[in-house]
């Protein structure tokens, strides 16, 4: 949280994508207690490779997981157990809690839904429980109903479509994963299981690990009136301190900036002019180098509200700090990370010289600008992962044909719906036989960042368009074969980069390289891709085909 | 011939004696190298797919030994199961938990084994009836060289 992740920092990834700055970016106290919870630092591996939790502190209810700056709360519109619609906005006046599980799930939701209802009956101050599945699938209205009433028939269980689940989950930065493990209960969910305090104001307040305990749930719920927010008013208005994790000093340029700005100054021909909204940039782009980068950029304003639109145009200027080059304006453009919920700009641009850069993103629409931001970064000589026109290591990818690729290839991928096309040939086959191809390194099952789902389902689809052209996914972490079924290899308490991800140096997932028929890296993508952008990448590999 | 049938019938009930004490660990003689004690079950409807039981598993023994199955005559099904942290706790919103049956737990010389909330445990699927808080269910552990050590499991609210 004090530097921009880097790529000699494997495991420090970036936030990106639908997870919500509000929780990941500004609460950065809370994002860190939560790696405590989930396997951090104190989480060490036993000697049989299981998980220890970190022995008892001596103090958990003084564990400090609070949301600092306070943020409003993120949208919560579904249906509950009667089949009526809910919307916490409309909820204010009373503290709830909001965690997020499935009814099938016989320890995690139990454990936290005890301690909750042990917590709501000792409370002083009355509080609403809500439990949100994410399992719509087996949870209808009726089995959330059953399930919930053995608890305290006065929690609210939300249902809704799969598509308004998923998008409930990325806003509020909850995670979740269907695991065919093989039991007789049926599929599990892994999930995010962390619960959330929201005040009386609609202000998310806190962030409760699994396993606090009732006494942690009874004390933070008491000490929301005890913690008051500088500048409290009634209304969960703008807040102090702007959000920022990936550029953690990026500087907002406010409407009322002195017209000796450095964006006055280096902006593109003709408009100088701020808007009047503080715009909070996170650069999603970790690998840059000398050279042509393509830099990938979300934007919110201080209450999180979404900035990238397609009517929005973004301006980039970038100056060397140490003046050894001149600044640089350029247009970024506007991709969908998750079509109509969240956006992203980028901007392609060449870097002369390595060092400190300093970036600024001016968004304009038609009626006038919106706003603008400062960003630092740095460029380096050469990054880890193969620059454009560098030849593509090769390396063995897992195919089919590996003897532990299984029937249904779950010996190979955490796909639960594998698509044979992208098992078919390994990297150093593919080189071999100068055929042009695209690798993408991510995991479906445990891919740590929120990009990862729209680019399965794109990839699927661009496959189909491209049928000359090779496809190639490959799990980057390491992995143990269990019962035919890959599981991380957890020896060092955390997703470790496996030989194949290494040998690209790619510092996160996921990673898309478009290589052409000669061997080179003709594309690549970190992070965040639109589909366009690839098709575009493997017209331009392959000469214009497709 | 009378003599013979008469330490036959001697080692049968020796045998039956090191049966029950083997069954009954609960209450086992210290010389039992892996015992089974707190055990219980959380409460639950009957209608909820699975529920959970957990217990410590302790081996006094000089060699390792493994929990390779449970059963019950409470749940249709019995597995054990892991709760595992998923993810990167770097990444934005640190991770996931998740869960997988496990085929075998080593419980090594002189050490122990707490299945609890967030860890191992012992999953009942298909319960018989409603887990109310203070019954009892009887929950038996197969181990690999132990053999199967049956105890009473209590049945809390949390």
């Amino acid at each position: 949280m004090t530097s921009p992740s880097r790529p000699s920092s494997p495991n420090r990834l970036p936030v990106i994508a639908s997870v919500v700055f509000a929780i990941a970016a500004a609460g950065g106290i809370g994002v860190g207690l939560l790696g405590v919870a989930l396997g951090g630092p104190p989480a060490t591996p036993a000697g049989d490779g299981r998980i220890a939790w970190p022995a008892a502190t001596p103090d958990p209810l003084k564990r400090p997981t609070a949301i600092v700056p306070v943020v409003p709360a993120p949208a919560l519109v579904l249906t509950d157990q009667d089949g009526r619609p809910f919307d916490l906005a409309s909820a204010r006046g009373t503290p709830a809690l909001v965690f997020f599980g499935y009814t099938h799930c016989p320890d995690v939701c139990p454990t936290t839904l005890a301690d909750v209802r042990d917590a709501v009956r000792r409370s002083q101050v009355p509080v609403r429980v809500v439990f949100v599945t994410i399992d719509p699938a087996r949870d209808d209205a009726a089995a959330l109903k059953q399930y919930l009433s053995f608890y305290n028939a006065g929690f609210v269980g939300l249902t809704g479509t799969a598509a308004e689940i998923r998008r409930t989950a990325d806003a509020w930065g909850v995670q979740f994963a269907r695991m065919d493990n093989g039991s007789a209960n049926g599929y599990a969910m892994a999930h995010t299981a962390d619960a959330f305090l929201v005040d009386a104001a609609g202000r998310l307040r806190d962030r409760i690990w699994f396993g606090a305990g009732p006494d942690v749930f009874v004390d933070r719920i008491a000490s929301l009136a005890a913690r008051p927010i500088p500048g409290d008013g009634a209304s969960p208005g703008p807040v102090a301190s702007p959000p920022a994790l990936a550029t953690p000093a990026a500087t907002p340029l406010a409407a009322a900036s002195p017209s000796g700005s450095p964006l006055a100054a280096a902006s593109p021909s003709g408009t100088p002019a701020v808007g009047s909204t503080t715009v909070l940039p996170t650069l999603t782009t970790t690998v840059i180098r000398i050279g042509a980068n393509r830099l990938v950029m979300t934007v919110a304003d201080p209450n999180n509200r979404e900035l990238a639109f397609p009517d929005v145009t973004a301006h980039f200027t970038f100056r060397d700090t140490d003046a050894a080059a001149p600044s640089i304006a350029v247009d970024g453009y506007f991709i969908w990370v998750s079509v109509g919920n969240k956006g992203a700009f980028v901007v392609d641009v060449v870097f002369p010289v390595p060092g400190a850069w300093t970036g600024t993103i001016a968004l304009q629409k038609s009626t006038g600008p919106i706003g603008a931001a400062d960003f630092p970064f740095s460029v380096v000589n050469r990054g880890a992962t193969p620059a454009i026109g560098d030849p593509a290591p090769s390396i063995h990818t897992p195919t089919a044909a590996d003897p532990n690729a299984g029937e249904n290839l779950y010996g190979i991928t955490t796909d639960v719906y594998p698509d044979p096309r992208f098992y078919q040939f390994s990297v150093d086959q593919l080189l071999a036989a100068h055929r042009p191809f695209v690798l993408t390194f991510y995991s479906p099952a445990y891919c740590p960042t929120t990009a990862c789902g729209p680019l399965l389902k794109n990839m699927k689809a661009i496959a189909d368009e491209f049928p000359d052209v090779a496809f190639v996914h490959v799990e980057p972490h390491a992995m143990t074969n269990y019962g035919g079924r890959l599981m991380p290899d957890y020896s060092t308490g955390q997703l470790e980069f496996n030989d194949l991800a290494k040998a690209y140096g790619i510092p996160v997932e996921p990673f898309v390289f478009v290589v052409d028929a000669a061997g080179r890296v003709a594309a690549s993508f970190e992070l965040i891709v639109g589909s366009d952008e690839i098709r575009a990448a493997i017209r331009a590999a392959t000469g214009g085909g497709a | 011939m009378h003599t013979l049938r008469r330490t036959r019938l001697t080692l049968v009930v020796v045998a039956s004696v090191a049966l029950l004490a083997a069954c009954s660990s609960a209450a086992a003689p210290p010389s039992a190298a892996v015992s089974v004690t707190d055990a219980w079950a959380r409460s639950s409807s009957a209608t909820a797919s699975a529920a959970a039981a957990y217990a410590t598993i302790t081996n006094a023994g000089a060699t390792a030994d493994a929990l390779v199955g449970a059963s019950s005559p409470a749940a249709a099904t019995v597995e054990v199961h892991e709760t595992v942290a998923m993810g990167s706790p770097a990444a934005s919103s640190g991770g996931m938990m998740g869960m997988r049956p496990i085929a075998r737990v080593e419980i090594p010389a002189g050490g122990s084994l707490q299945l609890k909330p967030g860890s191992y445990h012992i999953m009942l699927i298909g319960l018989v009836k409603d887990l109310a808080v203070g019954d009892t269910i009887e929950l038996t552990l197969r181990f690999e060289k132990t053999g199967p050590i049956t105890v009473k499991a209590q049945v809390r609210a949390s």
